[in-house]
């Protein structure tokens, strides 16, 4: 699931949109002069619909708020300590945001504050943030933990994102390879069996992507977690952690794999972060990996996330 | 106005809260009948002569609960209540179902809030509500102007007014910090109670973690698994019941908005005017009442609700907590069967906690932990972030 972000209605669409523009508009009632905020289609004063848009002035002051110390959902874990206000504008209205720019201590109840837009553009979606009006009071949020006392990050590891490895060629991708995976995963989809089931013949089970670069080594050659210790074309950070956990997996598919296809993969460090918990650091290393066929199409990009601790 | 006092409540059931529940998980259609069952038992009451039934929703059935439980409960009702005011449906309940007894419309009514783990369906589905109490549904408000900055759940919510309420009133943490001893106090001498031998101090609440400034981890309280009901019937009908009868006397319910941010007035909470009406209603004045019996999801909640309904002037809540021993044998009883802070909160049970322990009390069944002379109980239920609120007057029958 995705961080939640607004999905505006027809009556909402122009707050919205003003936003977009860096500007704050209220709903204004005709019948009875007043300002509101959210926008609704009538006036909570007077329920006259004849309503109308006011450009506020973006300015307003603390009504309350509170420093969330655990995240309020799990999808908003990155944003600890939250500052959760409720800002009243100038004009009146009063709106749900989190201030931004300013550490704890500088934060009172009825500072003036000032508009900062933050915006999503793949979504086109402003969201309306406050910080200090008074530029003095501005400044970086306090971490909650003081800087993490056992890092697991060495000098290179941040140096190390964008590194890409070399490119490395799968063996051929064979209708016999093919089947013993599908035996093997209990995948009997004829899809992948059967060459009558579509004009263009089999095509591969969207998992079987990484087995072509599975190349058998001897059991000297395993680490103690039974992984390869050679592995080709891997590029990884340089870290003090000891063990790997398997953080997650995402892949896009763009072209089907068939029998004969030769695919050749390059993996990528795709970003490296620490995270400070409860039991220690935690690192987050990102490897992004895109898979390539003999005419050079893309077929896949997957990203990997492994946890170091 | 109002009630006249001529229903009352005659029987209840109050499950032990659970925080690892054991034996097979019952869907709520069957946990809702068995509280029915065992509340009806208490009352000694036959199931033949319900003819009203009250609930807050029924995860199995989405649509249609009454009509869905009068149907597996195999009775045929002229008043049936689906009530959504979160803690405050059960004493919302109560109030409705004494209405409809002095209507005349009704003459016995079930009113349950089962909260106990449900079954895990063969083909599990996803959470209906994965934004808990704030509805993140194409056109929600809450989904439009609240929930994308992270301002969902309740703590933040009860954080914001406490915030609000020390810039104005001023803050002594010591003093929220004593309605969570006290109550403490309080369930250490009645088993049930999920912290019953866990003797708690004012300094263990303020050296627990900040959650969201200035709400320690001890000021929350903990869900857990249980389940209560009451009876409620004709004031007559109830004289020849088994349990000393409990009237309705007065009630009041107030709510205008739903998240904090677009409440008029932060700090005049809904209970000023709903206690306002209750005890004109019931012609009592708080200085009246033997026992409160105080929704207390947060310390904050109880301060303000005791200003509000006037047991002290606005502002004067901490000096009051401070002078008052808010225990089941202090000279304020408040939740003295522990309060959800240390009984623990039963989900949509918890505020059928406030309604069963002042019963409880004033039929005198409330054993180690009896009040003495407890005949009139000042009740309240809170649902949202103070957002909704109810107050019931109960009182002993002569």
């Amino acid at each position: 699931m995705k961080k939640p972000l607004p999905v505006p209605t027809p009556d909402t669409r122009p707050f919205w949109n003003g936003l977009n523009e860096g500007r704050v508009l209220l709903r204004h009632c005709r019948d009875c002069d007043c300002v509101f905020h959210y926008p609704r289609t009538v006036c909570p004063d007077c329920l006259s619909s004849d309503l109308g848009w006011r450009q506020a002035s973006g300015t307003g002051t603390l009504y309350t708020y509170t420093v969330s110390r655990r995240p309020t959902h799990p999808l908003f874990a990155d944003e600890v300590p939250q500052y959760l206000a409720v800002v009243e504008l100038d004009e009146g209205p009063r709106l749900t945001s989190t201030l931004v720019n300013v550490p704890e201590a500088n934060i009172t109840i009825g500072m003036a504050l000032e508009p900062v837009f933050e915006r999503h553009d793949k979504e086109r979606i402003t969201l309306l943030r406050f910080q200090p009006a008074n530029p003095e009071l501005r400044g970086a949020q306090a971490a909650t933990q003081s800087a993490p006392a056992t890092s697991l990050l060495t000098e290179d590891s941040l140096a190390s994102i964008g590194k890409t490895g070399e490119a490395i060629r799968g063996y051929p991708v064979s209708v016999e390879e093919i089947r013993r995976f599908c035996f093997a995963t209990d995948d009997l989809n004829p899809r992948w069996l059967d060459p009558a089931a579509s004009p263009d013949g089999i095509t591969a089970p969207p998992a079987f992507l990484s087995i072509p670069f599975d190349t058998d080594v001897p059991l000297a050659e395993l680490a103690d977690d039974g992984v390869p210790l050679a592995q080709q074309g891997l590029v990884f950070p340089p870290l003090k952690a000891r063990r790997k956990l398997f953080g997650g997996y995402q892949v896009e598919y763009f072209q089907p794999i068939r029998p004969g296809d030769v695919l050749t993969r390059q993996r990528r460090i795709l970003d490296v972060h620490e995270r400070q918990g409860a039991s220690g650091s935690s690192v987050f290393v990102l490897i992004e990996a895109t898979y390539t066929n003999q005419r050079g199409e893309k077929v896949a990009v997957e990203v990997n996330t492994i946890v170091n601790r | 106005m109002g009630l006249q006092g001529r229903a009352a409540i005659a029987g209840y059931v109050e499950l032990k809260p659970e925080k690892n529940p054991q034996g097979e998980p019952l869907s709520g259609i069957q946990q809702w009948a068995q509280l029915a069952q065992l509340a009806l038992r208490d009352a000694g009451i036959a199931k033949s002569e319900v003819d009203g039934l009250v609930t807050s929703a029924v995860p199995e059935t989405g649509m249609f609960a009454p009509a869905t439980l009068a149907e597996y409960l195999g009775i045929e009702v002229g008043f049936a209540e689906h009530v959504d005011l979160g803690g405050a449906s059960a004493a919302g309940a109560v109030w409705r179902a004494a209405a409809a007894i002095e209507l005349g419309i009704a003459e016995v009514v079930v009113c349950a809030f089962p909260a106990g783990p449900l079954p895990v369906p063969p083909e599990p589905k996803p959470h209906p509500f994965p934004f808990g109490a704030s509805s993140n549904e194409y056109g929600s408000p809450q989904a439009e102007f609240d929930i994308p900055y992270g301002n969902l759940a309740q703590n933040c919510g009860y954080a914001q007014i406490a915030n609000l309420y020390a810039a104005r009133y001023g803050y002594d943490p010591r003093a929220l910090a004593k309605i969570a001893v006290d109550q403490r106090t309080s369930a250490c001498a009645n088993p049930d109670a999920l912290f019953y031998g866990k003797p708690l101090t004012i300094d263990d609440v303020l050296n627990s973690p900040l959650i969201a400034d200035p709400i320690h981890l001890l000021e929350i309280v903990m869900p857990v698994a249980g389940g209560a009901a009451v009876v409620v019937t004709s004031a007559e009908r109830a004289a020849r019941a088994r349990n000393r009868p409990v009237l309705v006397r007065g009630f009041g319910e107030r709510l205008a908005f739903k998240t904090p941010t677009y409440a008029r007035d932060l700090l005049q909470t809904p209970i000023a005017s709903a206690a306002r009406q209750a005890f004109a209603m019931a012609g009592r004045t708080p200085a009246q009442m033997d026992m409160a019996s105080i929704y207390d999801c947060y310390t904050i909640t109880v301060l303000m609700t005791l200003e509000d309904a006037g047991f002290c002037a606005k502002g004067e809540g901490a000096r009051f907590v401070l002078e008052h021993d808010l225990s089941y044998r202090g000279d304020f009883p408040c939740n003295p069967h522990g309060g959800q802070l240390s009984f623990g909160q039963t989900g949509m049970a918890g505020g059928m906690h406030h309604v069963v322990d002042a019963t409880r009390q004033i039929m005198r069944r409330a054993g180690a932990n009896q009040v003495r002379d407890c005949n009139r109980a000042f009740v309240t239920g809170n649902g949202g972030i103070m957002s909704e609120q109810v107050v019931l007057i109960l009182e002993g029958a002569a």
